[in-house]
């Protein structure tokens, strides 16, 4: 089946950039699921999420990428989204969840707010 | 696929594969008929993800145990007022009046990834009607009100 979604990861010191460019759907969120499982059981709790390439996310979608915000934070990290569209927080907002989550405008704002332990 | 395009409306139907490699193609129809409609981008947003959910839910659930899985009809019909998109199923009817949203975040907090899909469409679209048959099929109706240009 080919895959609606790319993934690639790069380690920026102690962050870890996953960048996700494409469609999260049916087809590949399963993909997401795996790739965001190994982050967090290899102990990833200092993650920016490039969110600027994404086209879509479905609901399993917005499940998977929330669970691995809260892991970050329960082990004392945090996970923040860089570039996330407008359409996509829009969807958080609607299930009341933004509040919660940490969005920056890009990569760089992300990283320097990620190596800052999350303070703006 | 047909149309029917007026000046004040139009009706598309299109008879789709049910199968999940389908589903980007189901989304740009859905949204380049909302464009068509005449909706806000943070509208047609809305629409595009109510039907992937309806949709996706149709083929993971109604058609399960179907083999092969049969194809998902979609009747898109707009007016100046309403967009209306029909997803019609020959699969496993669905106890509509027995869905009780979670509540989030604690939903997702207890571990659970699903189960977010039909609040999505419900929050999404102004109004949704899941009716089953006559005969082995299954509609479920998802309308959003248009404001005047």
């Amino acid at each position: 089946m080919t895959s609606t979604l790319q993934l690639a990861l790069d380690q920026r010191g102690a962050v870890t950039v996953l960048t996700l460019e494409g469609m999260v759907d049916a087809t590949s969120v399963d993909a997401l699921r795996t790739e965001l499982e190994r982050l967090s059981q290899q102990g990833n709790a200092r993650v920016v999420l490039d969110a600027s390439r994404l086209t879509f996310i479905n609901s399993l979608g917005y499940g998977v990428l929330f669970r691995l915000a809260h892991l970050c934070r329960a082990r004392g990290g945090i996970m923040i989204f860089a570039g996330m569209p407008e359409k996509m927080r829009n969807v958080f907002r609607i299930l009341g969840l933004e509040q919660g989550l940490v969005f920056a405008e890009d990569v760089e704002t992300a990283l320097a707010r990620a190596a800052a332990g999350g303070k703006p | 696929m047909s149309t029917d395009n007026g000046r004040v409306g139009g009706r598309v139907q299109v008879r789709v594969p049910g199968e999940f490699r389908f589903l980007a193609l189901i989304r740009s129809v859905v949204t380049m008929l909302a464009r068509t409609a005449g909706f806000p981008e943070v509208d047609v947003d809305k629409i595009e993800l109510a039907v992937d959910e309806a949709c996706s839910n149709v083929i993971e659930h109604a058609y399960r145990n179907a083999d092969p899985k049969p194809a998902i009809e979609l009747e898109v019909q707009w007016e100046p007022s309403r967009f209306t998109v029909d997803i019609v199923d020959q699969g496993t009817p669905f106890d509509y009046t027995r869905y009780t949203p979670p509540k989030f975040p604690d939903h997702w907090l207890s571990g659970a990834v699903r189960g977010a899909g039909l609040y999505l469409i419900r929050s999404c679209m102004d109004e949704t009607e899941y009716q089953t048959g006559p005969g082995p099929r299954n509609r479920l109706r998802l309308v959003k009100r248009l404001q005047p240009a």
